[in-house]
């Protein structure tokens, strides 16, 4: 638990209040096949993502840009659940031990998903012409009935989604984060601009042999400044050598190098540590 | 970066203390989210279920706000397509208890099915008006205006039935009525097209069209409201003409049978009728039950149960195939794909349409129809009432109707049992003619051609040029000024071409070009020209005593309509089916008019060019009998003496022609709307002359029995003994 924790659970916990409605809509009644797209033609006139989409998108795309898969560990409402149902311990500790051999294979599986969600959404969204045909209304996210009337409309992806969810969010208590780390397309999407977004986590200085606590302790299980980092920090308050930082990608090279040159006698005494 | 680093290190605190205030943030929105679901839940409160349609969706969530603030209980309301609704109801144990919606064929289901107990009562009117920017530039006082050239229109033909589909639908009821061709002058003055009825009033209020049709209420919405957009009500007789879907839209509450809130039900219902229902409805832009004006929409205000036609179509092309019709039993399945939009029957009909074509020997054309079929089916959403509920009320014949992948699974076996076919022969056509039709959809305004454009491509396509020369003249006749037009014309001239009359195509040709310059049809055309360079273009040889009266094609009347498309017919060579465009004009098909003496004499002409010499007799004779001291009856007189002396006639004719002169005159009952009484007279007639060894007949007397039984709602049960008895003596007689 590092400091850093708080501010960006402050953050999560303002975002989920602020997108709560629009995830618990967008995956148990969203009209199109794949939620949290079309919403600007949505004719579901009681869910905000009409007016959050355009924000929150902008937020993702800034997110990116500057700082990798920040969003995912800052802003996701879904990526909060998660991250709350992997605090359940004990199932936490004993299977997750023995998944993480899996891990590394897994990890790309989410590549496949961001594959087949672009897939369906030109086969299920572009194509449907006529969502208002799905469309089920209530006043309250909290009215079930209009979520059990929703599966009733005999739309496949309306069960797929809400199976998916429910899966998701029963593996999450004995995976941590198993959604953010294996199946989210948008997080996959995201990860991409890890490698070339503005601020990146490095290890400072480079070319220091690796302690171990990551990815062993990371929520993500991960490696600081990897395609699969969520940008939460911790591990940069958490690092017992205190060699990790943020640092501006396009820094002047002759700068680094000189960061480089004067860290070499450092590393002689860190090695030689008990 | 140094400002982020500074804030993480606000203070110095203990591990334990952040694990703790870590835990609280994480408790606080599960706490809040749980808090929020127990005061959804309001325990120890009354709690209403409500049901409606998703129409008038804001309007009732604001009542049922308003309501559970001054009963003190909780409204549990969800808004939803209402089939999926009264499938809840009906099937799955749903047990709302009330249900609001507009007045449609839903509250007879829930009737039938024993559910509602009481209601449905009406709270509300929605009428449809015509909106204008401020000001009303194009000075729009009618629908009428609505087809005037230069004014631009926004519509949504493909919304959902009552916002969008349904403004298609009274336009084309008035254009039947009323103004023929108002509805294509009005979908071709279309500037704005949009995907939603809700959709329709910002380019009335950007100024980007003069007027639309809506339904009052979406005037009451945000953003459209106080936009200073004014309001035209739209007339009377006008609302009057639809009979598909209702023009004024009467808003309905009905307490379910296993209401479990009984008491408070109704309490909700009577507030609906009451001044609260009137504060909230009338805010949303309806009418309310209690305000004054709605009295003017009173006779609308009644349950609605539209008939259906498609399963009526199947029926009668069943029955045209059972007797051996099949040109006609291929063109009605080719009408239930290409006449009501997605229905359940198309697959189907596309595959008894393969059927018949490989009993005709046209396997090519099957193969086509079958691989459309695989290509197309199963559909993946409903058709429109395609629920069990509506099939409660929705009266019918009953049709052993498989799921789609039944007939796609058995199209595609047929298919492998014909081999390797080769695609339709398009290359031996002139130009480009193989065209796939137009889908037609759910929302296409009837009455604007694309129906028969559509229907005629595929009667093209499937080698059947006679009948779709008949359905292209609709399009260029009955349809004027249809937006398929051109086309249609192209497409005429190759239907010519492939009849080999050469000199029509030409004809057909060049008037393309000249009628429509800068088209893509008209580019056909003249390609199509310059490939027939060279061939035969002799015109046939009329053989008829006397010639066919020029006529100046009239598009005002529907009369005059049906004649222009008569004499198109005959123009084309098809004196049979020109001559039922005659009958039908003389047994006021086309509305009562004034041409009936010239549709008889025209009808002897046509006759005698369709090889019927005794019935062109009779029928010069009826018209001298039933039209005297007119100048038809002086031509009809000549005509029948010129007809003794003619020398084209075989002995056997002529013996006929004889007899016909001086025998008596068959005895024409003159039979009134209904369609079906219309029907029936109009076979009586081909049986009185003696015209029957084309099944025109027989396939008048079928249309009493089946299709008519949808026309507008009426169907006198009277007709079916009388057209059953003329049917056997139609087919015994061929």
């Amino acid at each position: 638990m590092q400091r850093i924790t708080i501010w960006r659970r402050l953050s999560q916990v303002g975002f989920f209040f602020l997108t709560g409605q629009w995830l618990a809509i967008g995956w148990l009644r969203c009209p199109y096949g794949v939620p949290f797209v079309s919403c600007q033609s949505c004719p579901l006139t009681d869910c905000p993502g009409r007016y959050l989409q355009l924000p929150v998108l902008g937020l993702a795309a800034l997110s990116g840009l500057g700082f990798g898969r920040a969003f995912c560990g800052w802003v996701c409402p879904l990526g909060f659940l998660m991250e709350v149902l992997g605090k359940v311990p004990k199932l936490r500790a004993t299977v997750s031990k023995r998944f993480t051999k899996l891990d590394r294979w897994l990890k790309p599986l989410k590549y496949v998903v961001l594959a087949i969600t672009i897939y369906l959404i030109f086969t299920l969204n572009v194509t449907t012409v006529r969502p208002y045909d799905y469309v089920v209304r209530s006043p309250s996210v909290f009215n079930l009935q209009a979520v059990s009337i929703a599966q009733s409309l005999g739309v496949k992806a309306f069960g797929v989604r809400m199976w998916i969810l429910i899966g998701v969010l029963a593996v999450g208590l004995v995976i941590t984060r198993v959604w953010c780390r294996y199946l989210c397309p948008l997080g996959a999407l995201l990860g991409l601009f890890n490698k070339f977004s503005l601020f990146k986590i490095v290890r400072d200085p480079e070319g220091l042999p690796r302690c171990g606590k990551y990815p062993r302790d990371c929520m993500q299980h991960t490696m600081p400044g990897t395609t699969d980092c969520v940008m939460c920090g911790e591990c940069i308050q958490a690092c017992p050598r205190k060699i990790l930082g943020l640092r501006f990608r396009y820094a002047r090279s002759h700068s680094s190098s000189e960061e480089g040159r004067n860290a070499r006698p450092a590393r002689a005494d860190i090695t030689h540590q008990p | 970066m140094a400002a982020f680093s500074n804030a993480l290190e606000i203070t110095t605190v203990s591990r334990r203390l952040l694990r703790w205030l870590d835990l609280v943030l994480i408790l606080v929105p599960l706490l809040t989210v749980g808090a929020m679901y127990l005061a959804y839940g309001r325990p120890g409160l009354p709690t209403l279920t409500v049901w409606s349609c998703g129409g008038n969706y804001h309007s009732l969530a604001k009542f049922c706000a308003r309501f559970e603030k001054l009963h003190h209980c909780r409204v549990r309301y969800t808004a939803a397509p209402i089939q999926y609704l009264l499938e809840n109801v009906a099937f799955r144990g749903g047990k709302p208890d009330l249900m609001v919606g507009r007045a449609g064929p839903g509250w007879e289901a829930l009737k039938k099915l024993g559910k509602l107990a009481e209601g449905p009562d009406f709270f509300a009117a929605d009428p449809f008006v015509i909106i204008t920017p401020p000001g009303n530039p194009a000075n729009i006082r009618s629908l009428v205006d609505l087809g005037r050239p230069g004014v631009r229109v926004a519509y949504a033909p493909y919304a959902m039935r009552p916002k969008g589909k349904c403004a298609g639908h009274l336009m084309g009821s008035v254009t039947s009525k009323f103004f023929p061709g108002l509805n294509e002058r009005w979908e071709n003055n279309a500037t704005v097209r949009g995907q939603c009825g809700r959709q329709l009033p910002l380019p009335i209020i950007e100024g980007r069209a003069d007027a639309a049709i809506v339904a009052r209420s979406m005037t009451a919405y945000p953003g459209v409201k106080g936009s200073g957009i004014e309001i035209v009500p739209i007339e009377q007789k006008h609302l009057d003409a639809m009979r598909v879907c209702r023009a004024v839209m009467g808003q309905c509450v009905g307490i379910l049978s296993d209401a479990r809130q009984p008491s408070l039900a109704r309490e909700f219902r009577d507030d609906m009728l009451d001044e609260l229902g009137r504060e909230v409805f009338e805010d949303y832009g309806y009418l309310h039950i209690t305000n004054p004006e709605v009295k003017r929409y009173s006779p609308f205000l009644e349950v609605f149960t539209p008939r259906r036609m498609p399963p009526w179509q199947v029926r009668l092309a069943d029955l045209l195939a059972k007797h051996g019709m099949r040109e006609e039993a291929i063109r009605r399945y080719l009408k239930v794909i290409h006449t009501f939009g997605p229905n359940e029957f198309e697959a189907y009909a596309h595959y008894r349409v393969g059927e018949l074509l490989v009993a005709a020997g046209n396997t090519s054309a099957a193969a086509d129809q079958w691989r459309q079929l695989v290509r197309d089916f199963p559909r993946l959403r409903r058709h429109e009432y395609g629920s069990p509920v509506f099939e409660i009320v929705l009266a019918g014949p009953k049709i052993a109707l498989q799921p789609e992948q039944y007939y796609v699974d058995q199209a595609e076996q047929a298919l492998r049992e014909l081999g390797d076919m080769p695609e339709q022969p398009c290359e031996r056509l002139l130009a480009e003619a193989c065209t796939e039709p137009p889908a037609v959809l759910d929302g296409d305004p009837p009455k604007n051609g694309k129906r028969e454009f559509a229907l005629a491509e595929d009667l093209f396509l499937t080698g059947d040029y006679e009948f779709a020369t008949r359905d292209y003249l609709k399009v260029l006749t009955l349809n004027y000024p249809s937006s398929y037009r051109a086309d249609a014309s192209f497409k005429l001239g190759m239907c010519d071409h492939l009849r080999l009359h050469n000199d029509l195509a030409v004809a057909q040709w060049r008037w393309t070009i000249e009628q429509f310059p800068n088209t893509q049809a008209a580019k056909r055309a003249s390609a199509a020209l310059e490939q027939l360079e060279g061939a035969n273009k002799e015109s046939a040889d009329l053989s008829c005593p006397v010639k066919m009266p020029p006529w100046t094609p009239a598009y005002e009347t529907w009369p005059e309509r049906g004649m222009t498309y008569g004499m198109a017919l005959y123009e084309h060579r098809l004196p049979l089916f020109a001559l039922k465009e005659m009958f039908k004009l003389i047994h006021d098909e086309y509305k009562p008019n004034k041409l009936k003496a010239q549709a008889r004499y025209r009808a002897g002409i046509c006759a005698w060019e369709a090889g019927h010499p005794r019935a062109a007799i009779l029928e010069w004779r009826l018209c001298q009998r039933d039209y005297v001291n007119t100048p038809w009856a002086e031509k009809s007189a000549k005509a029948i003496e010129r007809a003794r002396g003619w020398p084209g006639l075989s002995p056997e004719d002529r013996e006929e022609v004889q007899a016909a002169v001086t025998g008596p005159l068959p005895k024409i009952t003159k039979r009134n709307k209904p369609s079906c009484w219309q029907r029936l007279g109009l076979g009586e007639e081909f049986l009185q002359v003696g015209i029957l060894d084309d099944g025109e007949a027989a396939l008048e007397f079928l249309k009493a029995l089946t299709v008519t039984h949808a026309s507008k709602g009426k169907y006198d049960e009277a007709v079916v003994p009388i057209a059953k008895k003329k049917l056997s003596e139609a087919l015994c007689s061929e």
